[in-house]
Order: C-alpha cells, then structure tokens, then sequence
C-alpha cells in the first residue's frame, strides 16, 4: 500500500517536471545542440591541429587512437553523469527559487521520491538525447562505435551511476543549507567537468588535480567505461574494482549525508524567499 | 548620468556575492582548459606546424587563449540583455526601471556595457591565469598595441548585442536561442580550430561577425604584426560597427514598437 503510494507520489512529480520542461521546448534543441558542438569541436580542432583523425600521442596514453570516439565515450559518462548531479540540486533550488520547496517537502511523500521524480525525467532525457547521438555521430562525424562494445560497457555506466547518485544527494544536502546556492552548483558542476576526463585523459592533469579527479566517481567511470568498450573486462579489471570501490563509498557517505541534512532542517526550517 | 548609476547598481549586485564571482571565473577557466587541454592531448605537445601554417600562430595555448578570451567579451553585451533583462523582468522592476525619467536606450546600454566591464575584469583575470599555467610570454607593448583594437571591438560587439535587446523585450524568455546562437560563433570565428578547416562558404560567411576580425586583428598584434598589417581586419571591424548599430537599432525601435502595444508585462 505504501509502495504503491509513492509510486503513485513518483509519478505526480515526474509529470510535473516534465510538463515543466515541455513549456521550454527551445531548451531541448539548444541541449542537443550542445552535444554536436562538443563533438564538432573536437573533430575540428584534431584536424586543425594535426590533419588527421588519428592520434598517435593520444594512443599511447589511452590506447584510443580515435580521438573523437574517445572524446565522444566521454562526453556521453559526462552527460549521464550529470544527470544525477543536476537532477538532485536543482530540484531543490528550483522549488527554492520558486518559493513552492516548504509545500512539496511538507507533502505526504519521502524526500527521496521528490527527489527521484526530478531525476527520472533527466534520465529519460538523457537516454533520449543518446538514441538522437549515437547515430547521427556515426553518419555525421563518422565516429566509431562497436554495438557490442557499447553494451559491454553499460554495465560499468552502471556502477558509476551508484556513485553519481551518492555524490548528488550530498550536493543536494548541502544545496538546503545555502541562501544563495546558484554558484556553489556551477562551481561544483564545473569541476565535475574539468575533472570528468570527458575530453582529455586526466593523466596529462597535475598531479594534485589527478588525486581529485580519482576522488570523484566520474573519471573512473570514464576511464573503466572506455577500457570496457575497447578491451573487454578481462583487461580493465582494476578499473573496475576501484568503480565498484569509489561508488559504495560515495553511495553510503551520500545517504548519511543527506539524512543528516534533512535532520537538521526538522530543526532549523527549510530556507524560503 | 543615468548610465552610470545603472553600471553602479550592476556592479554592486554582481561584487556583493562574492562566491558568485568566485564561480564566474572557475567556468571562465575550466571551459578553456577543456579544449586546451584536449587540443594538447591530441597533439602530444604544444606547437602545431599545420596551425602554424594556416594562421601564423603555431603555439595552441596561445591560439586558444586569445580567442577564447576575445569570444567571452563578444558575447557579454548579449548575455547582458538576455539574462539582464529577464532577470528585471522576474524581480518585477523592469517595467518601473522603463517609467523612470531616463531613456530606455540608456538604459539598456548601462546594462550592456556594466556587463561587458565585468566580464573584462573577469576576463583578466582568466587571461592572467591561463597566461601563468601555459607559459605564454606576453610583453607590455603587445597589452599596449592590442588596447585600441580591443576598443574599436567593444564597440561592434555592444551594437552586435544590441539586436537581442529588442528581441528579449518582445519574446522575453530568448536563453535557449542565444546560447545556440552563442556557441555558433565558437565554431564561425575559428576560436578553438583554424577557419581553414571549414567549408569556404563558411569562411566568407564569418566575415560579418566582428568577432571573426577581432580575433583574427590581436592575434596579429600577438605574433607581432604592424597595425598596417591588420589594416584589412580593422576595415572591416569599422564598418561592422556601423552596419550592426544601425540594424541593432532598427530592430530595437520595432520590437519596441510591439512592446508597447502588447506590453512589457512581467513573468
């Protein structure tokens, strides 16, 4: 009975932000765009640079010889990725802004079904924006991806979705303790971009900023996802164990730092404008 | 002035929040180390012998740096109008900031060229940053020399921007639209990659973007160019920014024309 509740409450928010979302329809364009100029750009500059489609340096640090599918496997772990991230804190800071979080928090519902509802519409979006990619990648930019190796490598996206999801509900925890939170998102989204490895192996990175980006779940999802896709299992077993390591830890000190979070606002009060 | 006062209350609004200004030059610079770094990676170093020959710059970090620092400048009067004015327009304040005794045209271009001194603070400092970390060498008269080229850019990118003032005032929520039309010029003005490499209908298309002979102007003065050299550059930066205060202008009149029959409104 409760099950069926809350997925019932589950529903109700998922229409909602999607129905939201829907008002915008110039949004969904303009973020599909942002995948073919993340693409665009970087076949361009390869060829600008080198005249090739082939990197012999990128090869010997990654084994991909293909820069722009290694840049495309990136950026597709990144998008998802994001998905989490973003779903998780701006479903509380646009409710914040609009001045309707103490309502839907005061509704008969978990938080993390508020939460979830927000989500699974990203998540739809974004395997929607994957199945418009994924082939205009391969006849535009003649990228190629191995069907087989693609699936191989959903599993490991998987794992790293666990710690994604971890990292998000800390984000969000912290995002109800700030009266201006809008920046603390963009920094935070910002270094998951820069420390993704989307574009660049974080190999070439500095030292102090490599530990950082083996510290968050989304380079090692990167890095396993696109060993996976090229070498099989069997080759990036280290990969994926560390995944498997980082994305428990995040997904247990995420739960306890939401719950601890959301103690405190039963205390304190949930901020409004 | 009316115009200064209004720069005065956007400074003040953006310099109050400070992790706001915090977080505007982390974005600066991550988005710019992405493709610098990417570009690196493909090319195992720094020096490109293709780039070299198709543009006279072969270093890519300097390549990238002023281009990209010259694209963020170029859009920051759209930015300002896009985001600015919706911003007036959710707070409730634009309509009674339009009943003030001051001319709205003054008070668009405050906001407009407040943004565009931010944003060149901003810029300074993102410049400075990837300057320090790529070890580009960069001499005084070379600051000096790019400063009137910098000015007469300014001018074409606020009349540039100018058209999104009346076309925000009319369709208000125009974001989508200008982020498409804003990383379009990433690819129409060679920031990241040489113009060469596209299409030649592209490469003529480019030329009635300011932005195109901007970049194109300092990084002349960068590999050490005379202005007479960059003459054909600044030609057309010249007369890019009558054609784009007029069309700017024009656009603006009518779409304040409409405004006032369906309304300012609010959100």
């Amino acid at each position: 009975m409760v099950v069926t509740e809350e997925l019932r409450a589950l529903y109700g928010v998922a229409v909602k932000s999607w129905r939201i979302f829907l008002s915008y329809r110039l949004w969904m364009i303009s973020d599909i765009m942002l995948g073919f100029f993340f693409v665009g750009q970087a076949l361009l500059i390869g060829i600008g640079l080198t005249g090739q489609r082939n990197s012999p340096s990128l090869q010997r640090i990654t084994g991909y010889s293909d820069y722009l599918t290694f840049a495309v496997l990136g950026f597709m772990v990144l998008g998802f990725g994001l998905t989490f991230l973003s779903g998780f804190v701006w479903s509380v800071v646009d409710e914040l802004y609009a001045g309707t979080l103490e309502y839907s928090f005061a509704s008969p519902m978990r938080r993390i079904t508020f939460f979830l509802g927000n989500v699974l519409v990203r998540i739809l979006l974004s395997f929607l924006y994957m199945a418009v990619y994924v082939p205009l990648f391969i006849l535009i930019f003649g990228v190629h991806i191995n069907p087989l190796g693609f699936l191989r490598g959903l599993p490991v996206l998987l794992i790293g979705t666990v710690g994604m999801i971890g990292l998000g509900m800390t984000a969000a925890g912290i995002v109800l303790y700030l009266k201006d939170p809008g920046p603390f998102i963009n920094i935070l989204e910002m270094l998951v971009f820069a420390l993704s490895g989307a574009m660049y192996p974080v190999s070439i990175l500095p030292k102090p900023l490599q530990l950082l980006a083996n510290a968050m779940p989304y380079a090692p999802t990167s890095e396993a996802v696109r060993k996976v896709v090229a070498f099989g299992y069997s080759n990036a077993l280290g990969e994926i164990g560390y995944l498997i390591l980082i994305s428990l830890v995040y997904s247990i000190s995420g739960y306890l730092a939401y719950r601890w979070s959301e103690r405190q606002a039963r205390i304190l009060g949930l901020k409004s404008y | 002035m009316a115009i200064i006062a209004v720069i005065e209350k956007e400074f003040r609004m953006f310099f109050r929040y400070p992790l706001r200004v915090f977080s505007s030059i982390l974005v600066g610079i991550v988005f710019l180390l992405q493709f610098v770094f990417f570009g690196q990676a493909v090319l195992g170093g720094r020096y490109s012998q293709l780039l070299a020959s198709s543009t006279g710059i072969g270093d890519y970090p300097t390549y990238a740096l002023v281009g990209y620092v010259l694209w963020w400048l170029s859009v920051s009067p759209m930015e300002a109008y896009v985001w600015g004015i919706r911003r007036e327009l959710q707070r409730g304040t634009f309509e009674t900031n339009i009943a003030a005794p001051v001319r709205i045209t003054e008070l668009l271009l405050g906001i407009a060229l407040s943004w565009l001194i931010m944003d060149s603070l901003l810029m300074t400092v993102v410049f400075a940053f990837g300057a320090l970390i790529f070890h580009i060498s960069i001499t005084f008269s070379i600051l000096l020399k790019s400063l009137p080229v910098l000015m007469l850019s300014f001018l074409a990118f606020l009349g540039f921007g100018f058209i999104f003032a009346g076309l925000v005032m009319m369709l208000k929520h125009i974001g989508p639209f200008a982020q498409i039309f804003e990383f379009s010029m990433l690819f129409f003005s060679g920031i990241f990659f040489p113009l060469g490499v596209m299409p030649g209908i592209v490469v003529e298309f480019s030329k009635i973007l300011p932005l195109t002979h901007s970049v194109s102007a300092i990084r002349g003065i960068f590999i050490g160019k005379s202005y007479s050299e960059i003459a054909p550059s600044i030609t057309w930066l010249i007369l890019l920014v009558f054609v784009y205060w007029l069309i700017g202008y024009a656009i603006f009149r009518w779409a304040e024309r409409v405004t006032r029959v369906m309304g300012y409104g609010g959100y």
